[in-house]
């Protein structure tokens, strides 16, 4: 006889891999962090753990997708938002990695090379966050709509 | 199985499923799923959607006309 698996059990065990996936992604970007800011290495030595990353961000968008979760629960303004302070910060980073290793470089031609890299990374981050959350958003709002279609076609019946 | 007493309730109480969705704090999609019988709803999901549409759990829930 097959053993039911108890539903606490079961809700439970959902929870933990739920965190479990959250403490491995945390370490994930730590990871990449350290290698690429803190350490010299090569970017071929923390790509694999960049392809990890993502991955599983493109699984979980596509599972949502799939079930048809709504994956973005906010105004067309926060999005707008969210893709600037994401530009921002890959600026940012960017910035101060980029600082670290050629501070000598930018001294010499005072810093004029150093604002014109961090006007690039913004334009160039904010293009690519731009494309990157507006195909989210467009393929989400379809599948929100197909799915209210097929829920107003039910709720007629 | 489809749970058509729900749908009843609901329409008897004049609320659509957006309506019905937003009183108990789930989206409309966890109503139709509970209403075409694709989703099995928590304990207190079931007693808020009985509050919302002045209804038993019994009255909701159990029994066998539901199809």
């Amino acid at each position: 006889m097959i053993k039911k698996i108890d539903e606490r059990v079961k809700l439970f065990q959902g929870k933990v891999s739920g965190e479990v996936l959250s403490i491995l992604l945390a370490f994930l970007v730590i990871d990449i962090f350290y290698k690429s800011f803190f350490t010299n290495f090569e970017f071929q030595s923390y790509i694999s753990e960049l392809y990890m990353l993502l991955g599983v961000t493109l699984y979980i968008i596509i599972r949502y997708l799939i079930a048809g979760n709504d994956l973005i629960q906010v105004k067309g303004s926060y999005i707008f938002g969210g893709i600037f302070i994401t530009s921002i910060l890959v600026t940012a980073i960017g910035g101060i990695s980029s600082y670290s290793k050629y501070h000598s470089f930018y001294i010499q031609n005072n810093f004029s090379t150093f604002w014109f890299v961090l006007g690039i990374m913004f334009l160039s981050s904010f293009i690519l966050t731009g494309i990157i959350f507006t195909l989210v958003y467009v393929i989400n709002n379809r599948r929100q709509k197909q799915i209210d279609k097929k829920l107003d076609i039910e709720e007629n019946d | 199985m489809k749970n058509k007493k729900m749908k009843i309730a609901r329409l008897e109480k004049d609320l659509n499923q957006n309506d019905l969705a937003s009183i108990v704090g789930v989206t409309r999609q966890t109503i139709g799923l509970i209403e075409s019988g694709d989703y099995n709803p928590s304990l207190n999901l079931c007693i808020a959607i009985c509050k919302a549409l002045d209804r038993t759990l019994d009255e909701l829930f159990w029994g066998n006309d539901n199809d």
